[in-house]
Protein backbone atom coordinates (compact mmCIF):
# COMPACT_ATOMS: atom_id res chain seq x y z
CA UNK A 1 0.00 0.00 0.00
CA UNK A 2 2.93 2.31 0.65
CA UNK A 3 3.95 1.96 -3.00
CA UNK A 4 0.39 2.71 -4.14
CA UNK A 5 0.38 5.86 -2.01
CA UNK A 6 3.63 6.93 -3.64
CA UNK A 7 2.08 6.46 -7.07
CA UNK A 8 4.23 3.45 -8.00
CA UNK A 9 2.33 1.09 -10.36
CA UNK A 10 4.41 -1.84 -9.04
CA UNK A 11 2.45 -1.58 -5.79
CA UNK A 12 -0.97 -1.72 -7.39
CA UNK A 13 0.11 -4.56 -9.67
CA UNK A 14 1.28 -6.60 -6.69
CA UNK A 15 -2.07 -6.01 -4.96
CA UNK A 16 -3.92 -7.00 -8.12
CA UNK A 17 -1.90 -10.23 -8.43
CA UNK A 18 -2.68 -11.14 -4.85
CA UNK A 19 -6.30 -10.10 -4.56
CA UNK A 20 -7.87 -10.16 -8.05
CA UNK A 21 -9.11 -13.74 -7.74
CA UNK A 22 -10.65 -13.39 -4.25
CA UNK A 23 -12.31 -10.07 -5.06
CA UNK A 24 -13.64 -11.33 -8.40
CA UNK A 25 -14.89 -14.46 -6.58
CA UNK A 26 -16.67 -12.33 -4.00
CA UNK A 27 -18.30 -10.01 -6.54
CA UNK A 28 -19.30 -12.88 -8.84
CA UNK A 29 -21.02 -14.75 -6.03
CA UNK A 30 -22.62 -11.58 -4.74
CA UNK A 31 -23.93 -10.41 -8.10
CA UNK A 32 -24.36 -13.74 -9.90
CA UNK A 33 -23.24 -12.20 -13.18
CA UNK A 34 -19.68 -12.41 -14.45
CA UNK A 35 -19.56 -9.26 -16.55
CA UNK A 36 -21.09 -7.12 -13.80
CA UNK A 37 -18.73 -8.73 -11.31
CA UNK A 38 -15.74 -7.81 -13.49
CA UNK A 39 -16.90 -4.21 -13.71
CA UNK A 40 -17.35 -4.00 -9.96
CA UNK A 41 -13.96 -5.66 -9.35
CA UNK A 42 -12.31 -3.02 -11.51
CA UNK A 43 -14.15 -0.36 -9.50
CA UNK A 44 -12.81 -1.91 -6.30
CA UNK A 45 -9.20 -1.71 -7.44
CA UNK A 46 -9.62 1.83 -8.72
CA UNK A 47 -11.26 2.88 -5.45
CA UNK A 48 -8.36 1.24 -3.63
CA UNK A 49 -5.90 3.48 -5.49
CA UNK A 50 -8.10 6.53 -5.07
CA UNK A 51 -8.52 5.98 -1.34
CA UNK A 52 -5.04 4.67 -0.57
CA UNK A 53 -4.57 7.47 1.96
CA UNK A 54 -7.54 6.20 3.97
CA UNK A 55 -6.00 2.80 4.61
CA UNK A 56 -4.56 3.06 8.11
CA UNK A 57 -2.91 -0.37 8.30
CA UNK A 58 -4.89 -1.48 11.36
CA UNK A 59 -6.80 -4.16 9.44
CA UNK A 60 -5.33 -6.52 6.85
CA UNK A 61 -5.47 -5.19 3.28
CA UNK A 62 -7.80 -8.08 2.39
CA UNK A 63 -10.43 -6.94 4.93
CA UNK A 64 -10.23 -3.40 3.63
CA UNK A 65 -10.61 -4.54 0.01
CA UNK A 66 -13.56 -6.78 0.92
CA UNK A 67 -15.16 -3.79 2.67
CA UNK A 68 -14.81 -1.76 -0.54
CA UNK A 69 -16.10 -4.72 -2.58
CA UNK A 70 -19.12 -5.24 -0.30
CA UNK A 71 -20.04 -1.55 -0.59
CA UNK A 72 -19.61 -1.62 -4.36
CA UNK A 73 -21.82 -4.71 -4.63
CA UNK A 74 -24.49 -3.12 -2.43
CA UNK A 75 -24.45 -0.03 -4.65
CA UNK A 76 -24.74 -2.20 -7.75
CA UNK A 77 -27.59 -4.30 -6.31
CA UNK A 78 -29.43 -1.12 -5.24
CA UNK A 79 -29.17 0.31 -8.74
CA UNK A 80 -30.24 -3.02 -10.29
CA UNK A 81 -33.29 -3.20 -8.05
CA UNK A 82 -34.26 0.37 -8.88
CA UNK A 83 -33.84 -0.36 -12.57
CA UNK A 84 -36.05 -3.45 -12.26
CA UNK A 85 -33.25 -5.78 -13.24
CA UNK A 86 -33.76 -9.51 -13.70
CA UNK A 87 -33.58 -11.38 -10.38
CA UNK A 88 -30.15 -12.71 -9.55
CA UNK A 89 -30.96 -16.41 -9.79
CA UNK A 90 -32.42 -15.99 -13.28
CA UNK A 91 -29.25 -14.52 -14.73
CA UNK A 92 -27.31 -17.19 -16.59
CA UNK A 93 -23.61 -17.34 -15.98
CA UNK A 94 -21.65 -16.50 -19.11
CA UNK A 95 -19.21 -19.19 -20.15
CA UNK A 96 -15.89 -18.94 -18.40
CA UNK A 97 -12.96 -17.84 -20.49
CA UNK A 98 -10.89 -20.77 -19.29
CA UNK A 99 -13.33 -23.65 -18.90
CA UNK A 100 -10.71 -26.25 -18.13
CA UNK A 101 -9.49 -24.29 -15.19
CA UNK A 102 -12.87 -23.47 -13.78
CA UNK A 103 -15.15 -26.42 -14.32
CA UNK A 104 -16.09 -29.34 -16.45
CA UNK A 105 -19.63 -29.88 -17.72
CA UNK A 106 -20.94 -31.56 -14.59
CA UNK A 107 -19.03 -29.12 -12.43
CA UNK A 108 -20.62 -26.25 -14.34
CA UNK A 109 -24.07 -27.47 -13.43
CA UNK A 110 -23.09 -27.76 -9.80
CA UNK A 111 -21.60 -24.27 -9.81
CA UNK A 112 -24.83 -22.97 -11.30
CA UNK A 113 -26.84 -24.66 -8.57
CA UNK A 114 -24.58 -23.33 -5.82
CA UNK A 115 -24.94 -19.81 -7.14
CA UNK A 116 -28.68 -20.30 -7.50
CA UNK A 117 -28.78 -21.39 -3.86
CA UNK A 118 -26.74 -18.35 -2.80
CA UNK A 119 -29.28 -16.20 -4.61
CA UNK A 120 -31.94 -17.46 -2.17
CA UNK A 121 -30.23 -15.53 0.60
CA UNK A 122 -30.62 -11.87 1.42
CA UNK A 123 -27.57 -9.94 0.29
CA UNK A 124 -26.64 -9.30 3.94
CA UNK A 125 -26.62 -13.04 4.65
CA UNK A 126 -24.87 -13.76 1.37
CA UNK A 127 -21.96 -11.36 1.90
CA UNK A 128 -21.28 -12.66 5.42
CA UNK A 129 -21.48 -16.30 4.34
CA UNK A 130 -19.28 -15.80 1.27
CA UNK A 131 -16.55 -14.14 3.34
CA UNK A 132 -16.64 -16.97 5.88
CA UNK A 133 -16.96 -19.90 3.48
CA UNK A 134 -14.81 -18.87 0.54
CA UNK A 135 -12.36 -16.39 1.97
CA UNK A 136 -11.69 -17.83 5.44
CA UNK A 137 -12.27 -14.53 7.19
CA UNK A 138 -12.88 -14.77 10.93
CA UNK A 139 -16.10 -13.35 12.36
CA UNK A 140 -14.11 -10.39 13.71
CA UNK A 141 -12.69 -9.65 10.27
CA UNK A 142 -16.09 -10.05 8.62
CA UNK A 143 -17.62 -7.71 11.19
CA UNK A 144 -14.93 -5.15 10.44
CA UNK A 145 -15.29 -5.50 6.68
CA UNK A 146 -19.08 -5.20 6.73
CA UNK A 147 -19.28 -2.60 9.48
CA UNK A 148 -21.48 -4.74 11.73
CA UNK A 149 -21.11 -6.48 15.11
CA UNK A 150 -19.67 -9.93 15.53
CA UNK A 151 -23.05 -11.05 16.86
CA UNK A 152 -24.73 -9.88 13.67
CA UNK A 153 -22.18 -11.85 11.60
CA UNK A 154 -22.97 -14.98 13.59
CA UNK A 155 -26.74 -14.51 13.15
CA UNK A 156 -26.49 -13.85 9.41
CA UNK A 157 -24.33 -16.87 8.74
CA UNK A 158 -26.53 -19.06 10.91
CA UNK A 159 -29.71 -17.99 9.08
CA UNK A 160 -28.03 -18.38 5.72
CA UNK A 161 -26.95 -21.92 6.54
CA UNK A 162 -30.40 -22.83 7.81
CA UNK A 163 -31.82 -21.87 4.42
CA UNK A 164 -29.10 -23.70 2.49
CA UNK A 165 -29.30 -26.79 4.68
CA UNK A 166 -32.94 -27.23 3.71
CA UNK A 167 -32.23 -26.37 0.09
CA UNK A 168 -29.38 -28.82 -0.40
CA UNK A 169 -30.52 -31.76 1.68
CA UNK A 170 -34.24 -31.86 0.94
CA UNK A 171 -35.82 -29.30 -1.28
CA UNK A 172 -33.69 -29.24 -4.41
CA UNK A 173 -34.12 -32.22 -6.71
CA UNK A 174 -31.85 -30.79 -9.38
CA UNK A 175 -29.02 -30.51 -6.88
CA UNK A 176 -29.38 -34.20 -5.99
CA UNK A 177 -29.43 -35.11 -9.67
CA UNK A 178 -26.35 -33.04 -10.38
CA UNK A 179 -24.42 -34.51 -7.49
CA UNK A 180 -25.39 -38.17 -8.07
CA UNK A 181 -23.14 -40.27 -10.26
CA UNK A 182 -24.64 -41.18 -13.63
CA UNK A 183 -23.96 -44.65 -15.03
CA UNK A 184 -24.54 -45.51 -18.67
CA UNK A 185 -27.40 -47.97 -19.13
CA UNK B 1 -25.30 -29.26 25.96
CA UNK B 2 -28.94 -29.20 24.82
CA UNK B 3 -30.12 -30.42 21.41
CA UNK B 4 -31.25 -26.89 20.50
CA UNK B 5 -27.66 -25.63 20.85
CA UNK B 6 -26.25 -28.12 18.37
CA UNK B 7 -26.95 -26.27 15.06
CA UNK B 8 -25.27 -23.03 16.12
CA UNK B 9 -22.29 -24.77 17.73
CA UNK B 10 -21.93 -27.09 14.73
CA UNK B 11 -21.77 -24.05 12.53
CA UNK B 12 -19.15 -22.46 14.77
CA UNK B 13 -17.13 -25.64 14.40
CA UNK B 14 -17.39 -25.50 10.61
CA UNK B 15 -16.27 -21.88 10.54
CA UNK B 16 -13.42 -22.51 12.99
CA UNK B 17 -14.86 -20.18 15.60
CA UNK B 18 -15.65 -22.73 18.32
CA UNK B 19 -13.84 -22.74 21.66
CA UNK B 20 -12.04 -26.05 22.46
CA UNK B 21 -14.13 -26.78 25.56
CA UNK B 22 -17.39 -26.16 23.68
CA UNK B 23 -16.18 -28.41 20.88
CA UNK B 24 -15.57 -31.21 23.37
CA UNK B 25 -19.12 -30.78 24.75
CA UNK B 26 -20.53 -30.81 21.23
CA UNK B 27 -18.68 -33.98 20.25
CA UNK B 28 -19.80 -35.69 23.45
CA UNK B 29 -23.41 -34.75 22.74
CA UNK B 30 -23.25 -35.86 19.12
CA UNK B 31 -21.86 -39.26 20.11
CA UNK B 32 -25.02 -39.96 22.07
CA UNK B 33 -27.77 -38.19 20.04
CA UNK B 34 -28.69 -39.62 16.61
CA UNK B 35 -31.08 -36.77 15.72
CA UNK B 36 -28.47 -34.11 16.35
CA UNK B 37 -25.93 -36.18 14.44
CA UNK B 38 -28.26 -36.23 11.41
CA UNK B 39 -28.89 -32.50 11.76
CA UNK B 40 -25.21 -31.82 11.84
CA UNK B 41 -24.76 -34.05 8.77
CA UNK B 42 -27.23 -31.90 6.80
CA UNK B 43 -25.39 -28.77 7.81
CA UNK B 44 -22.07 -30.26 6.74
CA UNK B 45 -23.56 -31.35 3.42
CA UNK B 46 -24.68 -27.81 2.69
CA UNK B 47 -21.32 -26.39 3.77
CA UNK B 48 -19.43 -28.86 1.60
CA UNK B 49 -21.79 -28.27 -1.34
CA UNK B 50 -20.84 -24.59 -1.34
CA UNK B 51 -17.28 -25.73 -1.99
CA UNK B 52 -18.35 -27.06 -5.40
CA UNK B 53 -18.11 -23.49 -6.67
CA UNK B 54 -14.36 -22.98 -7.16
CA UNK B 55 -14.83 -19.34 -8.10
CA UNK B 56 -14.02 -17.56 -11.33
CA UNK B 57 -10.51 -17.27 -12.71
CA UNK B 58 -9.68 -13.75 -13.92
CA UNK B 59 -9.21 -13.95 -17.68
CA UNK B 60 -6.08 -12.53 -19.37
CA UNK B 61 -8.29 -9.90 -21.03
CA UNK B 62 -9.71 -8.82 -17.68
CA UNK B 63 -6.22 -8.74 -16.16
CA UNK B 64 -4.89 -6.63 -19.02
CA UNK B 65 -7.76 -4.16 -18.87
CA UNK B 66 -7.72 -3.86 -15.10
CA UNK B 67 -3.95 -3.47 -14.83
CA UNK B 68 -4.02 -0.83 -17.51
CA UNK B 69 -6.76 1.12 -15.68
CA UNK B 70 -4.88 0.73 -12.42
CA UNK B 71 -1.63 1.88 -13.91
CA UNK B 72 -3.27 5.00 -15.31
CA UNK B 73 -4.92 5.72 -11.94
CA UNK B 74 -1.67 5.13 -10.07
CA UNK B 75 0.35 7.34 -12.37
CA UNK B 76 -2.16 10.13 -11.78
CA UNK B 77 -1.19 9.95 -8.12
CA UNK B 78 2.54 10.04 -8.83
CA UNK B 79 4.07 13.14 -7.26
CA UNK B 80 5.58 15.51 -9.82
CA UNK B 81 8.88 16.00 -8.09
CA UNK B 82 11.34 15.85 -10.94
CA UNK B 83 10.42 19.20 -12.45
CA UNK B 84 10.76 21.06 -9.18
CA UNK B 85 13.74 19.35 -7.55
CA UNK B 86 16.80 21.41 -6.79
CA UNK B 87 19.10 19.23 -8.90
CA UNK B 88 16.55 19.67 -11.69
CA UNK B 89 16.53 23.42 -11.23
CA UNK B 90 20.31 23.56 -11.25
CA UNK B 91 20.32 21.58 -14.47
CA UNK B 92 17.77 23.95 -15.98
CA UNK B 93 19.77 27.00 -14.90
CA UNK B 94 23.02 25.61 -16.21
CA UNK B 95 21.55 24.72 -19.56
CA UNK B 96 19.65 27.99 -19.90
CA UNK B 97 22.78 30.05 -19.25
CA UNK B 98 24.55 28.19 -21.99
CA UNK B 99 21.93 29.38 -24.38
CA UNK B 100 19.49 27.17 -26.22
CA UNK B 101 20.35 28.30 -29.67
CA UNK B 102 24.06 27.87 -29.19
CA UNK B 103 25.27 24.92 -27.18
CA UNK B 104 22.35 22.54 -27.52
CA UNK B 105 21.89 23.13 -31.21
CA UNK B 106 25.54 22.54 -31.87
CA UNK B 107 25.85 19.46 -29.62
CA UNK B 108 22.59 17.66 -30.18
CA UNK B 109 21.47 18.60 -33.62
CA UNK B 110 24.67 18.68 -35.58
CA UNK B 111 24.10 17.17 -39.02
CA UNK B 112 24.50 13.40 -38.80
CA UNK B 113 27.60 11.96 -40.35
CA UNK B 114 27.36 8.85 -42.47
CA UNK B 115 24.79 7.41 -44.82
CA UNK B 116 22.12 6.60 -42.21
CA UNK B 117 20.74 10.14 -42.13
CA UNK B 118 18.01 10.56 -44.72
CA UNK B 119 16.84 13.93 -43.52
CA UNK B 120 16.69 16.82 -45.93
CA UNK B 121 19.18 19.63 -45.65
CA UNK B 122 17.99 22.47 -43.51
CA UNK B 123 18.78 26.10 -44.05
CA UNK B 124 21.53 27.36 -41.79
CA UNK B 125 20.30 29.28 -38.77
CA UNK B 126 21.38 32.89 -39.08
CA UNK B 127 20.95 34.22 -35.57
CA UNK B 128 21.06 33.01 -32.02
CA UNK B 129 18.51 34.32 -29.56
CA UNK B 130 20.12 34.58 -26.13
CA UNK B 131 17.83 33.17 -23.44
CA UNK B 132 19.54 33.42 -20.09
CA UNK B 133 18.42 33.93 -16.55
CA UNK B 134 20.83 36.64 -15.47
CA UNK B 135 21.99 39.78 -17.21
CA UNK B 136 24.25 42.50 -15.98
CA UNK B 137 23.70 45.93 -17.48
CA UNK B 138 26.29 48.69 -17.17
CA UNK B 139 24.32 51.93 -16.61
CA UNK B 140 27.25 54.04 -17.83
CA UNK B 141 26.79 52.56 -21.31
CA UNK B 142 23.14 51.52 -21.51
CA UNK B 143 19.97 53.24 -20.41
CA UNK B 144 17.06 50.87 -19.69
CA UNK B 145 14.04 51.61 -21.88
CA UNK B 146 11.11 51.78 -19.48
CA UNK B 147 8.63 53.22 -21.99
CA UNK B 148 6.72 49.93 -22.09
CA UNK B 149 6.13 50.27 -18.32
CA UNK B 150 7.38 46.75 -17.51
CA UNK B 151 6.17 45.20 -14.30
CA UNK B 152 9.24 44.62 -12.15
CA UNK B 153 9.26 41.74 -9.71
CA UNK B 154 11.71 40.64 -7.01
CA UNK B 155 13.34 44.08 -6.84
CA UNK B 156 16.46 44.10 -4.65
CA UNK B 157 19.29 46.62 -4.12
CA UNK B 158 23.01 46.02 -3.73
CA UNK B 159 24.83 48.50 -1.50
CA UNK B 160 27.25 51.00 -2.98
CA UNK B 161 30.60 49.40 -3.79
CA UNK B 162 34.13 50.78 -3.54
CA UNK B 163 33.71 52.49 -6.91
CA UNK B 164 30.53 54.23 -5.72
CA UNK B 165 28.20 52.08 -7.81
CA UNK B 166 24.93 50.63 -6.49
CA UNK B 167 22.94 47.81 -8.02
CA UNK B 168 19.23 47.50 -8.69
CA UNK B 169 18.05 44.00 -9.61
CA UNK B 170 14.63 43.02 -10.84
CA UNK B 171 12.87 40.34 -12.86
CA UNK B 172 10.86 41.25 -15.90
CA UNK B 173 9.03 38.22 -17.10
CA UNK B 174 9.16 37.89 -20.83
CA UNK B 175 7.23 35.18 -22.53
CA UNK B 176 8.92 33.79 -25.60
CA UNK B 177 7.09 31.88 -28.28
CA UNK B 178 9.32 30.08 -30.71
CA UNK B 179 7.43 29.27 -33.89
CA UNK B 180 8.69 26.84 -36.50
CA UNK B 181 8.26 23.49 -38.19
CA UNK B 182 9.04 20.47 -36.01
CA UNK B 183 12.14 19.69 -38.06
CA UNK B 184 13.57 23.17 -37.71
CA UNK B 185 16.58 23.46 -35.48
CA UNK B 186 15.07 25.93 -33.03
CA UNK B 187 12.02 23.73 -32.34
CA UNK B 188 14.06 20.52 -32.26
CA UNK B 189 16.52 21.93 -29.77
CA UNK B 190 13.71 23.25 -27.59
CA UNK B 191 11.92 19.89 -27.57
CA UNK B 192 15.14 18.05 -26.76
CA UNK B 193 15.83 20.44 -23.93
CA UNK B 194 12.32 19.95 -22.56
CA UNK B 195 12.51 16.15 -22.90
CA UNK B 196 15.69 16.34 -20.84
CA UNK B 197 13.66 17.95 -18.05
CA UNK B 198 14.35 21.61 -18.80
CA UNK B 199 10.75 22.74 -18.25
CA UNK B 200 9.76 23.58 -14.70
CA UNK B 201 6.00 23.27 -15.13
CA UNK B 202 4.07 20.05 -14.81
CA UNK B 203 3.38 18.35 -18.13
CA UNK B 204 6.06 20.20 -20.11
CA UNK B 205 8.27 17.11 -20.31
CA UNK B 206 5.40 14.74 -21.13
CA UNK B 207 4.05 16.97 -23.89
CA UNK B 208 7.51 17.37 -25.38
CA UNK B 209 7.83 13.56 -25.37
CA UNK B 210 4.45 13.31 -27.13
CA UNK B 211 5.61 15.72 -29.82
CA UNK B 212 8.89 13.86 -30.29
CA UNK B 213 6.98 10.54 -30.43
CA UNK B 214 4.72 11.94 -33.15
CA UNK B 215 7.78 12.83 -35.19
CA UNK B 216 9.29 9.39 -34.60
CA UNK B 217 6.03 7.71 -35.67
CA UNK B 218 6.01 9.85 -38.81
CA UNK B 219 9.53 8.60 -39.56
CA UNK B 220 11.02 12.07 -39.47
CA UNK B 221 13.49 11.44 -36.65
CA UNK B 222 16.69 9.65 -37.46
CA UNK B 223 18.21 7.31 -34.89
CA UNK B 224 21.39 9.30 -35.33
CA UNK B 225 19.82 12.40 -33.91
CA UNK B 226 20.88 13.62 -30.49
CA UNK B 227 17.36 12.95 -29.24
CA UNK B 228 18.23 9.24 -28.84
CA UNK B 229 20.90 10.04 -26.27
CA UNK B 230 18.51 12.29 -24.39
CA UNK B 231 15.73 9.68 -24.46
CA UNK B 232 18.14 6.96 -23.29
CA UNK B 233 19.24 9.08 -20.35
CA UNK B 234 15.68 10.09 -19.47
CA UNK B 235 14.53 6.46 -19.54
CA UNK B 236 16.94 5.40 -16.85
CA UNK B 237 17.20 8.53 -14.73
CA UNK B 238 13.87 10.37 -14.67
CA UNK B 239 12.05 9.97 -11.39
CA UNK B 240 8.56 10.17 -12.86
CA UNK B 241 7.26 6.77 -14.04
CA UNK B 242 4.84 8.46 -16.47
CA UNK B 243 7.77 10.20 -18.20
CA UNK B 244 9.80 6.96 -18.27
CA UNK B 245 6.83 5.14 -19.83
CA UNK B 246 6.49 7.71 -22.62
CA UNK B 247 10.23 7.64 -23.14
CA UNK B 248 10.22 3.84 -23.47
CA UNK B 249 7.41 4.11 -26.01
CA UNK B 250 9.31 6.73 -28.00
CA UNK B 251 12.53 4.68 -28.02
CA UNK B 252 10.64 1.52 -29.00
CA UNK B 253 9.21 3.30 -32.02
CA UNK B 254 12.60 4.39 -33.35
CA UNK B 255 14.31 2.24 -35.98
CA UNK B 256 16.48 -0.13 -33.89
CA UNK B 257 20.12 0.81 -33.43
CA UNK B 258 22.71 -0.33 -30.88
CA UNK B 259 21.96 2.88 -28.93
CA UNK B 260 18.20 2.33 -28.70
CA UNK B 261 18.84 -1.36 -27.92
CA UNK B 262 21.25 -0.53 -25.08
CA UNK B 263 18.76 1.93 -23.59
CA UNK B 264 15.99 -0.69 -23.64
CA UNK B 265 18.27 -3.34 -22.12
CA UNK B 266 19.27 -0.92 -19.36
CA UNK B 267 15.58 -0.21 -18.74
CA UNK B 268 14.77 -3.94 -18.52
CA UNK B 269 17.53 -4.42 -15.95
CA UNK B 270 16.79 -1.43 -13.73
CA UNK B 271 13.15 -0.39 -14.21
CA UNK B 272 10.88 -1.12 -11.23
CA UNK B 273 7.54 -0.54 -12.96
CA UNK B 274 6.33 -3.70 -14.74
CA UNK B 275 4.29 -1.76 -17.33
CA UNK B 276 7.42 0.10 -18.48
CA UNK B 277 9.43 -3.14 -18.65
CA UNK B 278 6.66 -4.56 -20.87
CA UNK B 279 7.09 -1.67 -23.32
CA UNK B 280 10.86 -2.10 -23.20
CA UNK B 281 10.66 -5.84 -23.93
CA UNK B 282 8.40 -5.14 -26.92
CA UNK B 283 10.95 -2.61 -28.21
CA UNK B 284 13.82 -5.02 -27.61
CA UNK B 285 11.93 -7.82 -29.37
CA UNK B 286 11.63 -5.53 -32.40
CA UNK B 287 15.33 -4.63 -32.16
CA UNK B 288 16.37 -8.28 -31.91
CA UNK B 289 14.48 -9.18 -35.07
CA UNK B 290 16.20 -6.34 -36.96
CA UNK B 291 19.67 -6.43 -35.43
CA UNK B 292 19.90 -10.19 -34.70
CA UNK B 293 22.65 -9.35 -32.23
CA UNK B 294 23.94 -11.12 -29.16
CA UNK B 295 23.03 -8.50 -26.45
CA UNK B 296 19.37 -8.38 -27.56
CA UNK B 297 19.07 -12.17 -27.81
CA UNK B 298 20.79 -12.80 -24.47
CA UNK B 299 18.62 -10.26 -22.69
CA UNK B 300 15.46 -11.75 -24.20
CA UNK B 301 16.59 -15.23 -23.12
CA UNK B 302 17.27 -13.92 -19.65
CA UNK B 303 13.80 -12.34 -19.47
CA UNK B 304 12.01 -15.36 -20.94
CA UNK B 305 13.48 -17.50 -18.15
CA UNK B 306 13.09 -14.99 -15.33
CA UNK B 307 10.43 -16.38 -13.00
CA UNK B 308 10.11 -13.07 -11.20
CA UNK B 309 8.75 -11.47 -14.36
CA UNK B 310 5.09 -11.51 -15.40
CA UNK B 311 3.80 -14.16 -17.76
CA UNK B 312 3.10 -11.53 -20.41
CA UNK B 313 6.65 -10.18 -20.41
CA UNK B 314 8.18 -13.66 -20.48
CA UNK B 315 5.85 -14.71 -23.30
CA UNK B 316 6.76 -11.60 -25.30
CA UNK B 317 10.48 -12.35 -24.90
CA UNK B 318 9.97 -16.02 -25.80
CA UNK B 319 7.88 -15.13 -28.84
CA UNK B 320 10.60 -12.80 -30.16
CA UNK B 321 13.16 -15.56 -29.70
CA UNK B 322 10.83 -17.92 -31.56
CA UNK B 323 10.62 -15.49 -34.49
CA UNK B 324 14.42 -15.29 -34.58
CA UNK B 325 14.70 -19.05 -34.75
CA UNK B 326 12.52 -19.22 -37.88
Amino acid sequence: MALVRRGEPAGSEALYTRYASPILGFTTRMLGNRSEAEEVTQEVFLRMIDRAEQYDGRAPVASWLFAIAANACRDRLRVSRRAGAVPLEAVPEPPASDPSAEMNALGAERVRLVRQALALLSHEQREALILARYHDLSYVEIARALGITEGAVKTRIYRAMETLKTHFSEGDKSWNAATSPVFPS
Amino acid sequence: MECRDVPSFSLLKLTGEIAPEVERDLDRHLSTCADCCAERGRLETAWEALGDDPGPVPSPRFARETLSLMEAATLKRAPRTAGFSWPGMRRVAALVVMGLGGFLSAQLWAPAAGPASAKPERPAVEAVLPVSNDRMVDASRTVPDLSGRPRMANVTYQPVDARGRLGVSFDVTTRYTVVGRPDEKGIESLLTYLVAGGGANEGAQGQALDLVSERIAAGSVSPDDGIVAVLAKTLTTDRNPGVRKKTAEALSQLPPTPETRDALIACLRTEAVPGIRMIAVEGLAKAAVTLKDRPSIETLQEKANDERESGYLRAKAASALGRLAL
